[in-house]
Parts: C-alpha cells; structure tokens; sequence
C-alpha cells in the first residue's frame, strides 16, 4: 500500500498510559476487561488526568489485575479491602485522584460491607465495579449477584438465591453518582467513566462483563457471539424502560421483567468526606 | 482508506473485533503469529469507513486504525 500513514491518537494513548512489560493480558478470550481498562484510559486522556497525580487501587480478583496494566502508581490489595485502602489514600491526601477497580465478588461479595460505609462516608473516590456475575479468578463459584437459576461450581442444580442490585444499593445509600453499562458501546461508559471522575464524592460505576469461561461455558452462553450478544438483549436503558413503564402496554411491560437497567441512574451534588473534614479542621483548630 | 496495524504479541484472537464490525470488513487470517493463534486481518479496505470500533472494542489493545494517505494529495 502506498502513500504514508497519520498516526491516531489510540497508538498514542497505549504508549503514555501502558506498562508495556506487563502486555499481553492474562484475560480469556472473550473476557471484556480489558475493554473496561480501554474505557478508562480514554476517559483519562478526555479529562487530561496528570497520571502523577492519579493512583489504581484495586482488590483480589480478574478484574483487580487491571491497575497493573496502568502506567500510574497503584496498589493490589487484600480481597475485599480495596476500598478501605482507597479510603485511607484519600484522606490522607486528598488532592489524588483515586480510582478503584474492583469485582462483584470483591466489591459487594467479600468486601460488601466496605462498600455500605465508604458510600455512606461519601469518600471523593471513582470506583469502577467490574460485574461478571461469578467469582472468575477461582473457577466460577457463586457470587451475591449471580442471576437466579444459573448455573456456576457451587450451585450444580441452579442457584436459588436472588441476585443483588448493587446500583440499588449505591442509590438507597445517596451516593452522588451512579451508573450502569454493558461494554458493547465504547462511549457511553467513557463519558461516564469521565464524568464519575469529576464528581465531587462517590461514583460507583458499574460495568456488566462477559466471562465466558467461568460463568458462560456453565449457563450455554460459552461461544463468545452468543454471550456478547446476550449482553445486547438483555439490557435496557433507563429511559426506554421508563417510557415503556409509563406508555407500554402489559406485553411490553411483561417483556422487561429480566431485563437489566442500564444508565445513569442518580447524579447530583452532596457534600464530601473531604470537604466536611476540611471544615471540622478550621472549625476546631487553636 | 484505511488500514490496520495489529500488535501480533498482544492479540489473541478473540474474534470480538471482527463480530462488532458494522461493514464486516474483518475476517480471521488462516494463518498464525507466533503466539500460534489466528489474526483478524483487514480483507475489504474499501468498505471499511475507518468508524474505529474494532480499535475502542478490542479488549488487549492490540488494533489501531490508521487511515492512509496518499503522498500526492
């Protein structure tokens, strides 16, 4: 092919945000972590975040590999406990920019209690909680968001359990904002991923991710068409399933029943740990 | 027109890139990098419209878009 090539800004991206020595990813094929780091970067270069100023906590787990990847200070803590860590960085310096990567099992499974209170606390932290519906790092147990009558390698008869709605959670507890996003379109997530950054407070930001491996190859969704494509019909955007909630008729409204919202689901200003701790300090120093 | 540079030691042949292609100018190469796995590769550069889904979708951020250009323009 003749004729010279224009080098595009996403070779560019790998190069400034990338530990090229940790490359190539330990993901399966069909696993769409890597795309969350890919969003997320991309939301990084959008706000033109200083990387030095910027740390990746995460937990145990697939998804908690991710900050390994990133070019940027980081820590891999124990499971569960991201948060807590997180927590700490950002109290003790509060100018970082503190991005969390975590799992459904190690966010609202083992670490479910570190979630309740760090919302509740409303630390300034961005954390990006992977979903892939199962423990995948230890061979596909159950995990607390699971769907019920699925498959895994502790519930060979169907899991009977119901599944928790984290983003339900995050908004019954008053997190500033929060969102939910399957990874097959790129930019919603990374203008939420950008957005979820900026906000003063606690942004939970949900991503649903394929895991063929562990949780689709034990529920007939093992080809990786198939489970990305289950990721398309089975998910709804908010305003859509308002809509229909409000105009549809009862077919319709009957067709939403196992159906994911996705979206943003609250956005609006509440006052930080932070700034509540920076008040208290000029309010009782001598 | 546009052409793709694949990273061969990150790829791994998942195939999301060539099933999210809205032209389906992808397809899987017979043949195999050195990692022994087949390689999406670029067979209809006309018809690709350089929308760069391939590239934002790819999970081991191995593809990069590159549009061509001529010398003579």
């Amino acid at each position: 092919m003749s004729g010279l090539l224009k080098l595009k800004t996403a070779a560019e991206l790998r190069q400034i945000y990338l530990r090229h020595e940790m490359f190539p990813t330990i993901f399966c094929d069909g696993c769409g972590l890597g795309n969350v780091l890919n969003y997320t970067l991309w939301a990084l270069d959008e706000l033109q975040l200083d990387l030095d100023r910027t740390v990746f906590v995460s937990g145990i787990g697939c998804s908690s590999r991710l900050s390994g990847y990133v070019n940027a200070d980081g820590m891999h803590t124990t499971h569960g406990r991201a948060l807590a860590f997180a927590s700490g960085i950002k109290a003790a310096q509060p100018d970082l920019n503190v991005i969390v990567f975590t799992g459904d099992g190690d966010g609202s499974g083992i670490g479910g209690n570190h979630l309740l209170h760090t919302i509740r606390r409303n630390m300034d932290l961005t954390v990006i909680l992977v979903n892939n519906f199962t423990y995948g790092m230890t061979g596909g147990q159950v995990a607390p968001t699971t769907p019920i009558d699925s498959f895994s390698t502790t519930t060979p008869y169907g899991n009977i359990e119901y599944p928790l709605d984290i983003c339900a959670l995050a908004q019954t507890l008053g997190a500033p904002y929060v969102a939910r996003w399957m990874i097959n379109q790129p930019y919603p997530p990374i203008k939420s991923i950008a957005q979820g950054i900026q906000k003063r407070g606690f942004a939970l930001i949900e991503m649903l991710v394929p895991c063929p491996t562990a949780y689709g190859r034990r529920n007939g969704l093992k080809q990786l068409e198939t489970i990305w494509q289950w990721y398309r019909d089975h998910t709804i955007l908010i305003d859509d399933y308002e809509h229909i909630m409000h105009f549809g008729s009862p077919e319709e409204r009957a067709a939403l029943h196992d159906k994911i919202k996705i979206g943003v689901f609250q956005d609006y200003e509440r006052e930080s740990f932070e700034e509540r701790w920076a008040t208290l300090v000029e309010q009782v120093k001598l | 027109m546009h052409v793709i540079e694949l990273n061969e030691h990150w790829c791994k042949g998942c195939r999301v890139c060539v099933f999210h292609c809205p032209t389906k100018s992808l397809r899987i190469a017979s043949r195999f990098t050195m990692r022994g796995i087949h390689p999406p590769e670029l067979v209809e550069a006309e018809r690709c419209n350089g929308c760069r889904l391939c590239e934002l979708l790819c999970p081991d951020f191995a593809i990069t878009v590159m549009e061509a250009v001529s010398v003579n323009a």
